[in-house]
C-alpha cells in the first residue's frame, strides 16, 4: 500500500469518525436538554464531552506540529474522561439498582485500575518524549506494555457495561450502557489491534484502526439516541 | 374544571384545565417530564386546598427529591400510598388492596375536591394480564369519577406494546402524549393532546420545557 493511499484512507476515516462523533455530541446536547430525569441528563452531558474529545482526537491533524500535539495529548484526555464516564455509569447503575449490586467487583477494581493506567501513561509519555537511547528502548517496551494494559482494562470496563445492561431493571440505562459497552469494546480494538497488524504489514494497523474508530463513534451516537424514544416528524403530519 | 398547575397548559385546555370528574392519562418515554406534569397537578391541588393522594411504586423520598428537582416546594405534600415511606403500604402484587385503599381515601374526603395521581398503571400492566388490567382500571376510574375525583395516571412508553397502550387509552377521558421528535437535525420535546373530554380533537403539537422555575407550554410551528 502506497503512502498516498494510506494517507487518503486515514484522512477519509478520520473525517467520517469526527463527523459521526460531533453529530453524536449534538444529539446528546439536544436530547440532554430535553430530559428531566437527572440520571439520563447527566449521561447525555458526559457523552457530549466524550464525543467532542473523540472527534478532535480522530480528526487528522497530524500534518502540523500543533495538530500532532492535539492528537497526542487528546488521546490521554479522552482515555481519562472515558474512564471517569464508565465509573460514573457503574455508580449510577448501582444507585438505581434495587439490590445495589457491585457488578464484577468494580468498586474494588476501579482504583487499582486507574492507578495502573495513570502510572503507565506517565511512563509512556516520559519515555516517548525523551531522546536518549535508553528512553527509545524503554519507549518500545513501554508502548507494548501500555497498550496491552489499556486493552485489558478497557475490555474489562466494556464487559462491566454489558453485564449492567443485562442486570439493570431500568430500560433506558439498559439500552444506554449496552451501546456504551459496544463503543468501549470497539475502542479496545482501536487501541490494541494496530500492534499485530503493523507487525504483519506496514501501515495496515493504522488504516484498520482508523476505520474501527468509526464503529466507536457510531456506538456513541447510538448511546446518545438510546436515552429517549425519538419519533419522526412525519408522524406529526400523519 | 381542575387546574393542571401549569398556566400555559390551562390555556391550551380552553383556559380551564382538566375536566371535573375525569381520568387523564399521560404517556411518554422515561425522563421526558411526565412526572413533572404530575407534580404540578398535585401542587396546584395542594395550594387550592384539594385533597391530594399520590399512589406510587417508588419510595416517597425519591418522589420528594424529584419534586424538589423541578422546583416544587415540599412544604405541603400529598397523602401517600407507596411501597416505602407511607403509612399505607403498597404491594404491587395486590391490585385489589391498592384499589380499596385509593377508593377509601377518596371516600374519606368526599367533602373536598379530590385529586389522585398515580404511576401504577405501567407496573401493574407489566405484572398482570392486559384484559384483567383493562377491567380493573375501568372499574377503579369509574368508581373514582362517581366520587368526584380527578385521576391523573402516568404510562411509560416503550414498556408495553403499542396496542396495549391504545387499549388503555379508551378508558381515559383525556390522553396526553409527551415525546421527543426529530425535526431535521434537531430534536424537540413536544406533546399532543390525543383526546380531552369536552374539547374537539386537537391536531396541533405543543413544545414544552421543564425547568426549576416551572413548566412552559407553547404551540409548536413546524
Amino acid at each position: 500500500m502506497s503512502i498516498d493511499t494510506v494517507d487518503l484512507l486515514e484522512g477519509v476515516a478520520g473525517i467520517v469518525t469526527a463527523a459521526i462523533a460531533l453529530f453524536a455530541a449534538y444529539r446528546s446536547a439536544t436530547i440532554g436538554r430535553s430530559l428531566v430525569t437527572r440520571v439520563y441528563r447527566t449521561r447525555a452531558y458526559w457523552l457530549i464531552a466524550l464525543t467532542i474529545i473523540f472527534a478532535i482526537v480522530n480528526a487528522d491533524f497530524s500534518s502540523s506540529t500543533i495538530g500532532s500535539d492535539i492528537n497526542y495529548w487528546g488521546f490521554f484526555v479522552f482515555l481519562f474522561v472515558l474512564l471517569f464516564f464508565l465509573d460514573s455509569n457503574v455508580a449510577v447503575a448501582k444507585e438505581i439498582d434495587f439490590f445495589h449490586r457491585d457488578i464484577l467487583r468494580w468498586q474494588k477494581v476501579r482504583i487499582p485500575l486507574l492507578v495502573a493506567i495513570v502510572v503507565t501513561s506517565a511512563v509512556t509519555i516520559v519515555a516517548s518524549t525523551e531522546v536518549t537511547a535508553f528512553a527509545i528502548t524503554l519507549s518500545g517496551v513501554a508502548i507494548l506494555v501500555y497498550f496491552g494494559l489499556l486493552g485489558v482494562a478497557l475490555a474489562y470496563s466494556g464487559v462491566v457495561m454489558l453485564v449492567i445492561s443485562r442486570t439493570s431493571y431500568d430500560r433506558t440505562m439498559k439500552r444506554f450502557v449496552r451501546m456504551v459497552g459496544f463503543a468501549v469494546l470497539f475502542y479496545v480494538l482501536f487501541v490494541t489491534i494496530w500492534l499485530p497488524l503493523d507487525f504483519l504489514y506496514a501501515n495496515l494497523g493504522d488504516v484498520v484502526t482508523d476505520f474501527i474508530a468509526i464503529g466507536t463513534a457510531y456506538f456513541f451516537y447510538r448511546a446518545a439516541m438510546s436515552l429517549s424514544l425519538v419519533g419522526r416528524i412525519q408522524e406529526l403530519t400523519a | 374544571m381542575v387546574s393542571t398547575g401549569v398556566p400555559s397548559l390551562d390555556g391550551v385546555l380552553a383556559e380551564d384545565g382538566y375536566p371535573d370528574r375525569s381520568a387523564i392519562l399521560v404517556e411518554g418515554p422515561p425522563g421526558i417530564g411526565k412526572e413533572a406534569l404530575c407534580y404540578w397537578f398535585v401542587r396546584s391541588g395542594l395550594i387550592q386546598g384539594d385533597y391530594c393522594l399520590y399512589a406510587t411504586h417508588r419510595p416517597v423520598s425519591d418522589v420528594l427529591r424529584d419534586m424538589k428537582g423541578v422546583g416544587i416546594s415540599t412544604e405541603r405534600v400529598p397523602e401517600w400510598i407507596s411501597s416505602n415511606g407511607s403509612p399505607v403500604k403498597l404491594d404491587l402484587k395486590d391490585p385489589t388492596a391498592i384499589s380499596v385503599n385509593v377508593k377509601q381515601a377518596a371516600h374519606n374526603n368526599k367533602n373536598r375536591r379530590v385529586r389522585i395521581a398515580t404511576d401504577l398503571l405501567s407496573p401493574l400492566l407489566v405484572l398482570n394480564p392486559v384484559e384483567n388490567m383493562y377491567n380493573y382500571w375501568s372499574q377503579l376510574l369509574s368508581d373514582l369519577k362517581q366520587q368526584d375525583c380527578v385521576t391523573f395516571a402516568l404510562a411509560e412508553e416503550g414498556m408495553h406494546p403499542p396496542n396495549v397502550l391504545t387499549t388503555m387509552e379508551q378508558i381515559f377521558d383525556g390522553v396526553i402524549e409527551m415525546r421527543l421528535y426529530e425535526e431535521g437535525l434537531s430534536i424537540t420535546p413536544l406533546f399532543r393532546i390525543k383526546k380531552m373530554l369536552g374539547l374537539p380533537p386537537m391536531h396541533g403539537y405543543f413544545r414544552f420545557s421543564v425547568s426549576s422555575t416551572g413548566m412552559e407550554v407553547t404551540p409548536h410551528v413546524h
